[in-house]
C-alpha cells in the first residue's frame, strides 16, 4: 500500500491515542524511514534499545507490523503495516456491525481480540472461565443487567461463538508468516521457482513457472482459513449465518452444539477483511435505501447478505488478479425471501403501475454476463441481450447457471405475468408478499445502478452482483458529490464533460459546457490548483508560443482518487489533532474522571460547572470521532471496497 | 487554425497584441480587485448533521475500546513530550521531532504540581514501558530477539505461567456516573455513597493491603499503597518523579545504561 504523508501521520496518532506514546513514535520512524532493524530504530528515534524492544513488542502484539528474520543472517528488519494500522479507525464501526448482525457474545468476543491484538484459543478458554463466576458476583449488584448482558458466560459457549465466526471467517488463524509482508513472500516465492540450480537448464516454460508461483502463493494467502475449511468439513452444511430475530440466533448456536472441539494451540484475531466485505454491503444496502426507498433497502441488505457469505475479501489481492473472483455466485429469490425478516413490510415501497403499461419483456430481462461498463449498454434493449442470449450458449456463464437455454427464457416471460394470476386465484399471503419482493428486486435491478443483476431463472429468478460496477457508480456518486462541494454546480459539469469527452481542447469547452469563457478559466484554474484536472500543451511547431499551441485539459480519475483520499487522511488527521487539543484544554477534569475515587467523595466539590463542561467535552468527542468515521466511509469507498 | 487571430476578441489576440508575451490562462481581462477585503466576511459555517444510532454506537464502541486498551497492561501512559498542543508548531527533520520528547524529567518538573499530594494517590499511574509479566505471550509469533524483553524468565530462569485476563472495564464513564451517585466497581453492594462512608472504605483498604484482591480498582489501590510504603521506608529526601511510579523491576537504574538493555532483567 502506498502511504503518503498524512496516511503515516493519520495512523502514528491513532497508535499514539490507542497504546501510548511509545509505539507511535516508533511507528512513524517505521513509515518515515521503511524497513528498519533495532539498531536503525535507535538511530532514528534516540531511544534506548530497551524502550524499543518494548514498543515493538506491543506493536507486534497488536498487529501493525511485519518483520522478518534472515534464516542466514540471523537479522531481524521491521516494517509498518500500514493496511492494519488505518484499520483501528474501524473498530469501532466493525463492533457496531458484528453486535447488530450477529449477536452480543460475538461483539464481546471480537472486542476481546481486537484489545489483545491475537491470543491463544486455550487462553482464551482460561480468561472467560475466569471470568464467569465475578460476573456472578456482579449480578447481584446490577441485578438484571448481569444476567441480560448477552455476553459469553460458559465455555461452551465460547467454542460455539468462536467457531461459528472462524466459520463465518471473522476470526482468522495467526502463524508465524502471517507477520510477513506479503509482497516479499511473493518475491520469495517467484525467485524460489524460477531459480535454477547450478548446471541445470532452465527447462520449465514461463506459464508453468507462473502457475506454481501462483499455486504456492494461494496456499500462503489462503494459510488463515485452514481452520474454518477443517471445521467446514465436520460441521456439514453450511451454518445459517444471520443472527435474524435474538430468538433464532440462540436456535444458531444450539444447532452448532456437535461442533469438534478447537485446537487449543491456535493463536487466533479478527480478519479484518471480511469485515470489510460485511462493512460494505452495509455500505451499499444504505446506498440503495437512500436511490431506491427503505424497503428496498432491507430486501438489498438481505441479498448481499447470502451473496457474500463467501466472498472473504473486496478486492482480489493484487498478486493473485482476477483469478480470484472468477466464479460468482447467485441467489435465486425463494433464497432471499426465506432469509427477509418478517417483520420488513414489502408491500411498501413500490409503485403501482397498470398492468398493461408493464413491459414484461424487458423489465424480467435476464443478462447472463456482466453488462459493458459504459451507459448505453443499459438501453441497448432486448434484441442485442436476447441475441447475446442465443448466441452465447457456450460461453462459461452459461455453463455454470446450468440448465437454462432459450426455453428459459420464455419461461421467464410467463413468469412476469403468472404472478398476477396467482395473485388473485390463490391469494396466499406468502405468495403475494413474495411477489411483492420480487418487485423490489426487479426495482433494484432496473436502477442506474445497477445494484442487481438478473441472471438466471430457477427459484423464480436468480440474482448476482456486480460488485465492480456498482461500486465503480458509486465510487462516481462520491467523486460528484465532493467535486460540487468544492466547485460548484459549475466545476461538476466541467468535469462531468471531461470525463465524458477525455481530452478537450481549452476553446472547445466553454461551448460544451455553454458557459462564459472566463467563468470556464477561473474554475479550471482553480480545479486545476486542487489537483483535479489538468492540462497538457500540444505545440503546433518549434516555437512553442502560446498561440501556437493547442491547450487541452483532462480529468484523470485515478490521480483525483489520489488526491482525494489523501485530503480524507488530513482531514482525519485535523479531527484527532483537534480531539487532543480539546482533551488537553480539558485535562483537569479528565484526569479527575480517571481518579479511582472520584465518585462520592468529591461530589460535594464538583460544581455544575464542572458537569456541563465535562459533559460538553463528551459530545465533543463524539462529534469529532464520529466525522472521522464518516471520513473513514469515504476513505473505505475509494479504496477498500 | 491560429490562436485568436480569427476570432479578434480571443485572449490570443490580445497576447499577441502585447508582443509575443504568452497567453497565459490567468491572463485574463479582469483587474486585480486590490480594494482591502473585510476582515470578518460572512461566512457559512458547515455543521455536520447529527449522528445517527448506528454512528453513534460506532463511536461509543471505539471509545470503550480505547478505555479498555488504557487499561491493559501493554498501554504505555507516560508522555514524555512537553508539548502544548494548543501552539502551532512545525517539525523539519528527524532532529526536531526527536527534541520534541524525552523533556519531561527532573529538570522540568514543575515545582507546582510535583509536591506529592494526597490526592495524587488516585490518580492513574504513569507507566513508562509496557508491562509484559501480565499477560502470556505467544512466543512463536515474536522475532526471536524480543523473546526476551515480552517474555523474560525470572532470576532463577523459570518462566511463570501467565494468565490471560479479560479487561474488567465494559462501560464507559460517562458524566452521570463521574459526578452522580452511582455504582463504581467494588461499591455496587447497594449502599448508599456518602462522603464518610468512602473515607472508612478508603481506610479498611490500607488495612486489608495483604489480601489478594481481585477487583483491578482494588489492585491498583494496593500497588500504591505499596509504594507510599517504599518512599517512606527509604525516605531518600529528594522526591524521585521519575522511579516514582515505576515498579521495582523497571526501576530508574535502566536509564543510565539504556544501550544494553538485555543484562538488566
Amino acid at each position: 500500500m502506498f502511504v503518503t504523508k498524512h496516511a503515516a501521520e493519520l495512523c502514528a496518532l491513532l497508535v499514539n491515542d490507542l497504546y501510548g506514546e511509545l509505539p507511535s513514535r516508533i511507528l512513524a520512524a517505521l513509515f518515515a524511514k521503511g524497513r528498519s532493524n533495532i539498531a536503525q530504530l535507535g538511530l532514528y528515534t534516540q531511544l534506548g534499545p530497551r524502550q524499543i524492544r518494548n514498543g515493538l513488542g506491543v506493536l507486534n502484539q497488536q498487529n501493525l507490523l511485519y518483520h522478518h528474520t534472515d534464516t542466514n543472517t540471523k537479522r531481524t528488519t521491521y516494517e509498518a503495516n500500514p493496511g492494519a494500522c488505518y484499520n483501528l479507525v474501524r473498530s469501532g464501526k466493525i463492533l457496531e456491525m458484528i453486535d447488530s448482525q450477529y449477536g452480543t457474545a460475538e461483539r464481546d468476543l471480537v472486542q476481546t481480540l481486537l484489545l489483545l491484538g491475537y491470543a491463544r484459543i486455550a487462553e482464551l478458554t482460561h480468561a472467560y472461565q475466569s471470568r464467569a463466576p465475578t460476573s456472578n458476583g456482579h449480578a447481584n449488584g446490577h441485578g438484571a443487567n448481569g444476567s441480560s448482558s448477552g455476553l459469553i458466560e460458559s465455555e461452551a459457549e465460547l467454542h460455539n461463538v468462536l467457531s461459528h465466526l472462524i466459520r463465518c471467517e471473522i476470526i482468522e488463524t495467526v502463524r508465524p508468516q502471517s507477520f510477513r509482508n506479503p509482497t516479499d513472500v511473493y518475491h520469495e516465492i517467484e525467485a524460489d521457482v524460477t531459480k535454477t540450480a547450478p548446471g541445470e537448464k532452465a527447462t520449465k516454460t514461463k506459464i508453468d513457472q507462473q502457475r506454481q508461483i501462483m499455486e504456492q502463493y494461494r496456499s500462503f494467502r489462503d494459510q488463515p482459513t485452514a481452520l474454518k475449511r477443517q471445521l467446514d468439513q465436520f460441521g456439514g452444511p453450511v451454518t445459517k449465518r444471520r443472527k435474524l430475530e435474538s430468538g433464532s440466533g440462540e436456535d444458531d448456536r444450539a444447532m452448532d452444539y456437535d461442533i469438534p472441539p478447537l485446537n487449543p494451540n491456535v493463536v487466533v484475531r479478527v480478519n479484518y477483511e471480511k469485515c470489510l466485505v460485511e462493512l460494505r454491503s452495509h455500505r451499499l444496502a444504505s446506498f440503495a435505501m437512500d436511490t431506491l426507498g427503505e424497503v428496498t433497502g432491507e430486501v438489498y441488505r438481505t441479498l448481499l447478505g447470502l451473496l457474500t457469505s463467501e466472498v472473504s475479501r473486496c478486492r482480489a489481492d493484487p498478486f493473485l488478479g482476477e483469478e480470484a473472483i472468477t466464479h460468482q455466485a447467485a441467489v435465486t429469490t425463494m433464497d432471499v425471501y426465506e432469509h427477509l425478516d418478517e417483520a420488513v413490510n414489502v408491500a411498501a415501497g413500490i409503485g403501482k403501475a397498470p398492468k398493461d403499461k408493464i413491459d414484461y419483456q424487458s423489465a424480467e430481462k435476464i443478462l447472463t454476463a456482466p453488462a459493458g461498463n459504459d451507459t448505453f449498454a443499459g438501453d441497448s434493449d432486448d434484441d442485442a441481450a436476447g441475441g447475446a442470449f442465443d448466441s452465447d450458449d457456450d460461453s462459461d456463464d452459461m455453463g455454470r447457471h446450468g440448465s437454462f437455454s432459450r426455453k428459459s427464457r420464455s419461461v421467464s416471460k410467463t413468469n412476469g405475468g403468472k404472478p398476477k394470476v396467482t395473485f388473485e386465484d390463490a391469494a396466499t399471503s406468502t405468495d403475494n408478499r413474495l411477489d411483492q419482493m420480487r418487485q423490489h428486486l426487479l426495482l433494484l435491478s432496473e436502477s442506474k445502478y445497477r445494484f442487481v443483476r438478473h441472471c438466471g431463472t430457477q427459484g423464480r429468478g436468480q440474482w448476482t452482483v456486480d460488485f465492480d460496477q456498482v461500486m465503480e457508480r458509486l465510487r462516481d456518486t462520491e467523486l460528484d458529490a465532493s467535486i460540487e462541494q468544492s466547485f460548484g454546480r459549475h466545476g461538476l459539469r466541467l468535469t462531468r464533460i471531461l470525463r465524458e469527452k477525455g481530452k478537450l481542447d481549452e476553446k472547445m469547452l466553454p461551448s460544451a459546457a455553454l458557459m462564459k469563457k472566463t467563468d470556464v478559466q477561473a474554475k479550471m484554474l482553480a480545479m486545476q490548483m486542487a489537483g483535479l484536472v489538468d492540462v497538457q500543451e500540444v505545440p503546433k511547431d518549434n516555437t512553442r508560443v502560446a498561440n501556437r499551441t493547442l491547450f487541452f485539459w483532462f480529468f484523470d480519475r485515478d490521480r483525483s482518487q489520489a488526491q482525494i483520499l489523501d485530503d480524507l487522511y488530513k482531514a482525519m488527521v485535523r479531527c484527532l489533532q483537534t480531539l487532543q487539543v480539546e482533551r488537553h484544554r480539558e485535562r483537569n477534569i479528565l484526569s479527575f474522571v480517571e481518579r479511582k475515587d472520584v465518585m462520592g467523595k468529591e461530589e460535594e466539590v464538583m460544581t455544575a460547572e464542572h458537569y456541563n463542561k465535562y459533559n460538553r467535552h463528551l459530545e465533543e468527542q463524539n462529534k469529532l470521532l464520529g466525522q472521522m468515521m464518516r471520513l473513514d466511509e469515504v476513505v473505505s469507498i475509494f479504496r477498500d471496497y | 487554425m491560429s490562436r485568436g487571430g480569427g476570432r479578434g476578441g480571443g485572449r490570443g489576440g490580445r497576447g499577441g497584441g502585447r508582443g509575443g508575451r504568452p497567453g497565459l490562462p490567468w491572463d485574463d481581462t479582469d483587474e486585480p480587485d486590490a480594494r482591502p477585503s473585510e476582515l470578518f466576511p460572512p461566512y457559512v459555517v458547515p455543521t455536520a448533521r447529527d449522528l445517527n444510532t448506528t454512528e453513534y454506537n460506532g463511536v461509543q464502541y471505539f471509545l470503550l475500546l480505547r478505555h479498555q486498551i488504557h487499561s491493559s497492561p501493554l498501554y504505555t501512559s507516560k508522555r514524555t513530550s512537553l508539548i502544548d498542543p494548543n501552539a502551532p508548531r512545525k517539525t523539519y527533520g528527524r532532529d526536531q521531532m526527536n527534541a520534541l520528547y524525552d523533556v519531561k524529567s527532573k529538570a522540568s518538573v514543575d515545582p507546582f504540581s510535583a509536591m506529592p499530594t494526597y490526592s495524587q494517590r488516585f490518580s492513574r499511574p504513569e507507566r513508562a514501558l509496557p508491562e509484559w509479566s501480565s499477560r502470556p505471550v505467544c512466543r512463536e509469533m515474536y522475532p526471536p530477539e524480543l523473546l526476551d524483553t515480552v517474555d523474560s524468565a525470572d532470576a532463577s530462569g523459570v518462566r511463570k505461567r501467565r494468565k490471560l485476563e479479560l479487561s474488567k472495564v465494559n462501560a464507559l464513564p460517562n458524566a452521570e456516573e463521574a459526578f452522580g451517585m452511582p455504582a463504581i466497581e467494588g461499591e455496587d453492594d447497594g449502599v448508599p455513597v456518602d462522603g464518610k462512608h468512602i473515607l472508612e472504605r478508603l481506610d479498611a483498604l490500607r488495612d486489608d493491603e495483604g489480601d489478594d484482591v481481585g477487583d483491578a480498582e482494588d489492585d491498583e489501590g494496593l500497588e500504591e499503597e505499596e509504594e507510599d510504603e517504599v518512599y517512606d521506608d527509604e525516605d531518600a529526601g529528594d522526591y524521585d518523579a521519575e522511579g516514582y511510579f515505576d515498579n521495582g523491576d523497571e526501576g530508574g537504574d535502566d536509564y543510565g545504561d539504556g544501550d544494553d538493555g538485555e543484562g538488566t532483567y
